[in-house]
This record gives structure tokens, sequence and C-alpha cells, in this order.
């Protein structure tokens, strides 16, 4: 233990003695959030959606209602709920023609209101109405978002207070303001922990390419030691950085409604997986130049295959119990983005999110056993 | 200290179709001072890998034995100091001599006390709280030496260490190896091409030449067969 307090407070020593690297490894997160809020928090957008409205109506005392056309008429116009998403509604004939157009690219989903809708209505029992978002569009979560506020004033024009209209998922976040901005704050948060691949990395490089490395070796400190000193240390630099980028989230009027401790363990376990990275990098490439070269290969591989950017590609590996593990799943980071995702917008508690708990555990002891291996074998011992 | 005898047992190391090192067999008594000596790629610095365990020998071993004893043992404490400038640019000379030190045991009163004696010896005293990165080639250098000598090993193998210092710390560098082989009983062996290092440290000379050596017991034995002839002969 005092083996690693020894390494831990020199190293520490060395970080701050760096204050470019430290800067930049903290800072710019939050200085990114700043950048995308002032591009993204007063921006529109137009989202076409078809709309396949198969609504037979009811026949009431006075005259037949077609509750799936007001329905429809209330989401043509939107302005009153949100200026951010303008929703443009094409009318389709069939689901095919849908998807038809979905995979053109002129649509980007599909509003499909069912023939019994307004029977449903009018006996005041549970009527439910259909959309089909193509996943990864962006703006996707501001557009669900709207969809489920057009539904609650649906509900309380038509039906009354009581919610009998339903839409297929109603376990948004429910807030007042939802800025484009608002939709990057996982990503956000997701690269303030990407970033940390680069510190560590770079941070071991040195410390190899220095030849100073040839007396932590001659010395009893194991490999095991070091990396817990190494780690405790960029651990906090990590957490300092998802701080600040939290801070500067907060600051610019993100309201989080997702567990703050269940936020801090998702990016905690991240944290150590990205350390872990770092020191993989470090250990094969040992000198700055390839480390840095490796680390921008995984950084552009965690931002582009993460969900952060651009869908992900839904590539099955291997099915446990009801899950399938697709080959992405083998970033962390993908569970970090869509578990922050669920727990900022949709309020998703611990059970709901366990697949991505459990993954971050998994991965974080597996990427910490390699880190351990990679350093001892190719850094501790020469062939 | 103990007395040991430090048993270097046949040792051979290849790299490819290059035999870098032929059974190298040495005997060295603790406390005494071996001085390598051979043209640039003879092996030396191999060699110290190998005793400092940083490369594996294609074969033989490397132990010590008491007097007393027949079993041998495995030499726990080496101090390396590398024939590349190794230290934190980082870190202070005091700082990473003390951390040196604590990572290879010595509790905190005694690496303060060892760093400040052995910062006076290599004159770095007033360099002491300057960051390395700071510091010119030789006090550079120095530090480097430090690094290997701070935890006072029972074994040093230092390359090539009066390399790049100038003749006034030469000399005092010089008389700080004979005064921890002779006083505190460190065994030391190092490389030099300066021949007249060789001849001023009270030790074993140890010539490499294509991968075997030459043993010198002693400088009158070395001085004696070191004419010009030889050493045009020998290729040092």
């Amino acid at each position: 233990m005092i083996k690693i307090f020894c390494y831990l407070r020199f190293s520490f020593l060395r970080l701050i003695r760096d204050p470019l690297s430290l800067g930049l490894t903290i800072f710019t997160p939050p200085f990114f959030t700043l950048f995308f809020w002032i591009v993204y928090n007063n921006s529109t957008t137009d989202v076409s959606l078809a709309v396949l409205n198969e609504d037979i109506g009811v026949e009431t005392a006075q005259k037949r209602q077609y509750y799936g056309n007001q329905l429809i008429l209330l989401l043509s116009d939107t302005s009153n709920i949100n200026e951010i998403v303008n929703l443009q509604l094409v009318s389709v004939e069939s689901e095919q023609e849908a998807r038809t157009m979905i995979k053109k690219g002129v649509v980007h989903g599909l509003i499909s209101v069912p023939a019994e809708f307004s029977v449903k209505c009018a006996q005041k029992r549970e009527a439910v109405w259909y959309f089909t978002l193509q996943k990864g569009i962006l703006y996707y979560d501001a557009v669900r978002l709207l969809l489920d506020k057009c539904n609650i004033q649906f509900n309380s024009i038509l039906i009354g207070k009581k919610l009998l209209v339903d839409i297929k998922s109603t376990d948004f976040k429910e807030q007042t303001k939802f800025s484009i901005f608002d939709s990057f704050v996982p990503g956000l948060l997701t690269f303030a922990v990407i970033m940390l691949v680069f510190s560590v990395s770079g941070a071991v490089s040195r410390e190899i390419e220095s030849g100073a490395f040839i007396h932590l070796r001659m010395s009893s400190l194991t490999p095991v030691q070091m990396i817990s000193g190494l780690s405790i240390v960029h651990f906090f630099a990590g957490i300092a950085s998802v701080f600040v980028t939290l801070l500067t989230i907060k600051l610019s009027g993100f309201s989080f409604e997702g567990s703050f401790y269940g936020i801090l363990i998702l990016c905690s376990l991240t944290i150590i997986s990205a350390i872990s990275i770092g020191i993989i990098i470090a250990s094969l490439a040992r000198s700055r130049h390839k480390t840095l070269l490796a680390s921008c290969i995984i950084m552009f591989l965690f931002i582009l295959f993460s969900g952060i950017m651009f869908p992900v590609p839904d590539i099955e590996v291997l099915r446990l119990g009801q899950n399938t593990v697709s080959l992405f799943d083998l970033l962390p980071t993908i569970h970090l983005h869509s578990g922050l995702t669920a727990m900022l917008f949709r309020k998703a508690e611990f059970t709901d999110i366990s697949y991505e708990y459990y993954a971050l555990i998994f991965l974080t002891i597996l990427l910490s056993a390699a880190g351990k291996y990679s350093l001892k074998y190719f850094v501790y011992t020469d062939s | 200290m103990d007395h040991f005898v430090y048993k270097i047992d046949s040792i051979s190391k290849s790299f490819g179709a290059l035999n870098v090192l032929k059974n190298v067999t040495l005997e060295i008594q603790s406390g005494s001072i071996v001085i390598c000596i051979g043209v640039n790629g003879a092996g030396k610095t191999t060699f110290f890998k190998i005793l400092c365990g940083l490369l594996k020998a294609d074969s033989g071993s490397f132990y010590k034995k008491t007097a007393k004893s027949s079993q041998p043992s495995s030499v726990d404490v080496i101090g390396y100091c590398p024939q590349e400038i190794s230290i934190w640019p980082d870190l202070t000379c005091r700082e990473q001599m003390i951390m040196v030190a604590r990572l290879n045991g010595m509790n905190a009163s005694k690496s303060k006390e060892q760093v400040n004696g052995l910062l006076n010896r290599l004159q770095l005293t007033s360099k002491a709280d300057t960051l390395a990165s700071k510091l010119s080639g030789g006090m550079k250098r120095r530090l480097n030496l430090g690094l290997a000598l701070v935890h006072e090993p029972e074994f040093c193998i230092l390359d090539e260490p009066l390399d790049g210092v100038d003749l006034h710390g030469r000399k005092f560098i010089r008389d700080y190896i004979n005064e921890i082989s002779s006083q505190k009983k460190q065994t030391i062996i190092m490389s030099t091409h300066i021949m007249e290092e060789a001849l001023y440290l009270n030790g074993i000379i140890v010539l490499f030449k294509n991968g075997e050596v030459i043993i010198f017991k002693s400088q009158n034995e070395f001085s004696d067969r070191i004419s010009e002839d030889f050493l045009m002969e020998k290729a040092i």
C-alpha cells in the first residue's frame, strides 16, 4: 500500500506539472459543451414523418367523429408546443409505402393510427396510436418528446384529464423545454470519459520513452501496484472532467432528472475502462508518437460506434438469455452513452439499464486485466 | 552485510544468428568492483540487462551464495544505471531519488537522509529541487547514477556511468564508487570506454570480445598485459 501511495504521489506531481495535458483532459469536454450549447440551443430542424391514418371513425349522436384526423391535425401544427422540431407530415396509404420512403430517406419515421382508434376514444377505452422513428436520426429524443407532448395535449383537449389515449412509449422525460442541445448531453459526457484514453496513454508512454520506467522495473513495484497508483490519479482527473462537464451542462439550462449517483457509477466504471485502454495502448505502442496515433484510432472508434454521432449497426455476435450481444457492445462507451440517454431522458432506474451496468462491470474487469497483462508482458518483461 | 559470492554461470545470448554472449562465466566477491571494457557492440549492455533481469538469457544463470551455505539464492536488490539517461524530466532530483528509495522499501526518514547524502556526493545539492528537465547533460548523468545507488543496492550495475561527466565530476564519482565498495561492501559492476577509469578504480577488469570474456584479476595484471600491441590485437 505504501508503494502505491508513493507512486500515486509522484504521478500526481507529474500530472499537475503538465498543465496543458491536464487542462485539455478536464476542460476540453466542457468547452465542447459550451460550444454545442451556443450552436444548438436555439436551432430548429425539420423532421418528416409518414402518416398512415386507418381510423374508420365512430358514429356519435350528432355526427361521425374522426379522432384520428384530429390527432393528425394537432401533430401538423406543433409550434405552440415546440419551436425546435418542425414536423412535416406526409400522408401514406400503406405501411409498405412508408417503409419504402424511410429507406429512400424521404421521411424519418411513421405515425400510424389504427382503424378502431375513434371507437376506443368514444367509448373511453384505452386507445393507442403508434410511431416508428428511424433510430439515430438527429434530434431523435426531441422528436419523441414532442410526440409525447402532443399526446398529452390531445388527451387533455379531447378526452379530459385522464390519460386514455396512449402512444407506444410513454416513459419520456417530461420537461418544460427540450432543446436540441439536450440531445447531445449524453454524448458530451461520454466524450469527457474518452479524453482520458489520451492522458493515460500519454503519461505511461512518456514514462517509458524517458527511460525512467526502468527504475520502476528494477524496484519491487509490481505492475498491479503501478497501475493502481497511476489509475487513482487519472481516475480523479476523469471525475473532475465529468464534474466540470456536468456543471457546464447544468449552467446551460439542462434539467437533470436521472439519478446523480447512477450517472456517477456509469461514468466511474467507464473511466476505469478508459484508463485500462490507455495503459494497453501505451504498453503496445511504447512511444509517444505511436501512442498518439493509436489513441486517435481508439477515439474515433468510440465516437463513431457508440451512438454518439451515428446510429450503431446491430451486428449480433451472441445471445445471452433475452439480451442480444452486438459486436459494438464490446465498447464500454456504447453502454455509457445508452445508459446516460436512458437515465437523462427516460428517468431510467437501475433495473431498466441493468444490462448496461453489468456490461460495463464485465468490460471494466476484462480491460483492467488486459491492462495489467499488457504492462507486465510488453513493458515489464523484454523478450 | 554478509559476505557473498556472486556467480554468473555460462550465460549465453543471441539475437537471431548473432551470438552476443557465449557462455560468459564470472565469479564476483561481494564488495568488489568489476570493470567491463570492450568495443561498442561487444555485448556489455546485453550482459548487464541480463544480470538486471531486464532481458532473458538463452541459457545460464546468475545467483549468489554465502561462504557458509552452498544453497544459491537470487540477487534481489539490484541498482541499475542505464547507458541512456533515464530520469523523470518532470520531477525534481530530490523527488525522484526519494521515490526510487521508497519504492525499494526504504523508510521515509532513512530515504530523506540517504538522498541528502547522495545529492551532496554527486554535487547536486544546489539543484536538488530543480526539475530534471532543467539540468545540464552532465548533471542528468549524475542524477541517472544517483537513481541506481540511492536505495543502497547490494549489487550495482553501472553502464558507462561516467560518460558525459566533466573531469572534476568523474573524480568525485570514482571516489564514491571506491568508497561504497570498500566501506558499504556494495558490489559494483560497471562498464567504461576510458582506460584511465579502469585503472583508477580498484577492481577486476573484464574484457569483452566477440561475446567472450577475458578476466584480469588485478590492475597490475591488466597493466602488464595491456601493451599497445595487445590493445590492437584484442580490439579494445
